[in-house]
C-alpha cells in the first residue's frame, strides 16, 4: 500500500496537477500580453461530476479504481499509471485540447489582443493560494497516516 | 515538468520586454540625432513587435520578438540656418521620435516585465510548496 494509492492523495495530486497546468496557461497569457492578435486562453475547470463518479466507483469497488479524470486534458486511464495528466503535444496553441478561449468582458486592444493583465495576475495568485492549501492538506494527510502507522508500531 | 514550462514562458516574456526597452532606449538616446551630412535624413524611430511561438513539445505559446521595424512617419522640420545638418534653405530635419510616446512605451514594458516576474515568483513558490512536502 502506497500513499499514492489512497484516494485522498490521488484527488489532491490531481488538483495540484491541474493548478500547475493552470499556472502555465496564465504564464502563457501574461507573456503574450503585447503580442498582436493573441487570444487569452483558460484551462477548462476540473470536472466535479467525473471526479465524483470516480470516487463513487471506488467506494463500490468497481472499475475505474484509482482513475482520476481531468476534464478535457486527456483520456481517463484506469490502467497502470492512472491519474496521470496526458500532455498533448500539438503544434498550435489554438489546438491545445485542455484550454478554451477566454475573454474577460469584451475588452480587446486595437492589435487584437484579449489578455486582461489584472485578471490574469489575480488568477495567478488564486492558483498559488489554492496550491498552498492543497499542499497543506497533503501534508496533514501524511501526518495522519504517519500517526496511524506509529500507533500500530507502539 | 510543468512548473519549468510556466517559468520558461514567463522568462520568454521578460526577455521580449527587455528587448523592447532596449529599442526605447535607442530611440530616446537618438531623439536629437540629426543627419551627418547637410540636408540628409536624421535618425529614424525604431519600432518593435512581438509574436507568439508555440513550443512543439508542450503546446504552450511563448513570446518572441517578431521584428524591429522603422517608423515611416514624417520628420519634423526646424528652421536653423546655422546648424551643420541644415539644407540649402536653412531647414534641419529632426528625428520622428516623440519623447512622450517613448516614455509611455517604457512604462508599458516595465509593467509587463513586472507581471511576468510576478508569475515567475508565483510558479517558484508553488514549486517550493511541493518540495516542502518532503520535510514534514
Amino acid at each position: 500500500m502506497q500513499p499514492s494509492n489512497l484516494s485522498v492523495f490521488q484527488r489532491l495530486t490531481a488538483k495540484m496537477r491541474w493548478l500547475t497546468e493552470r499556472q502555465t496557461v496564465i504564464a502563457q497569457n501574461v507573456a503574450n500580453v503585447d503580442t498582436p492578435g493573441f487570444q487569452a486562453r483558460e484551462l477548462k475547470p476540473l470536472n466535479f461530476r467525473s471526479q465524483l463518479n470516480m470516487a463513487m466507483a471506488e467506494v463500490k469497488g468497481g472499475p475505474g479504481l484509482g482513475a482520476v479524470s481531468l476534464n478535457g486534458i486527456g483520456s481517463v486511464d484506469s490502467g497502470p499509471g492512472a491519474g496521470e495528466v496526458k500532455h498533448m503535444r500539438l503544434a498550435s496553441a489554438s489546438h491545445q485540447p485542455n484550454t478554451q478561449d477566454f475573454r474577460h468582458g469584451q475588452e480587446q486592444t486595437i492589435s487584437g489582443n484579449s489578455v486582461d493583465l489584472e485578471h490574469e495576475l489575480k488568477k495567478s495568485s488564486d492558483t498559488a493560494l489554492e496550491y498552498q492549501t492543497m499542499s497543506h492538506l497533503y501534508r496533514k494527510q501524511l501526518e495522519l497516516l504517519r500517526m496511524a502507522v506509529q500507533s500500530n508500531n507502539g | 515538468m510543468s512548473f519549468n514550462t510556466a517559468m520558461e514562458t514567463a522568462v520568454s516574456g521578460m526577455r521580449a520586454q527587455t528587448k523592447r526597452l532596449r529599442v526605447v532606449a535607442e530611440n530616446l538616446a537618438n531623439s536629437d540625432t540629426t543627419s551627418a551630412t547637410p540636408g540628409g535624413d536624421p535618425y529614424r524611430r525604431k519600432t518593435i513587435s512581438f509574436r507568439s511561438i508555440v513550443d512543439r513539445e508542450t503546446g504552450i505559446a511563448k513570446v518572441k520578438v517578431d521584428k524591429i521595424g522603422r517608423d515611416d512617419s514624417a520628420f519634423q522640420t526646424v528652421y536653423q540656418p546655422g546648424h551643420p545638418s541644415a539644407d540649402a534653405e536653412g531647414y534641419v530635419l529632426r528625428p520622428n521620435v516623440s519623447r512622450t510616446v517613448e516614455i509611455m512605451d517604457m512604462q508599458e514594458a516595465q509593467r509587463s516585465y513586472e507581471a511576468n516576474l510576478t508569475l515567475l515568483t508565483g510558479a517558484k513558490n508553488m514549486l517550493q510548496r511541493t518540495i516542502d512536502l518532503l520535510r514534514s
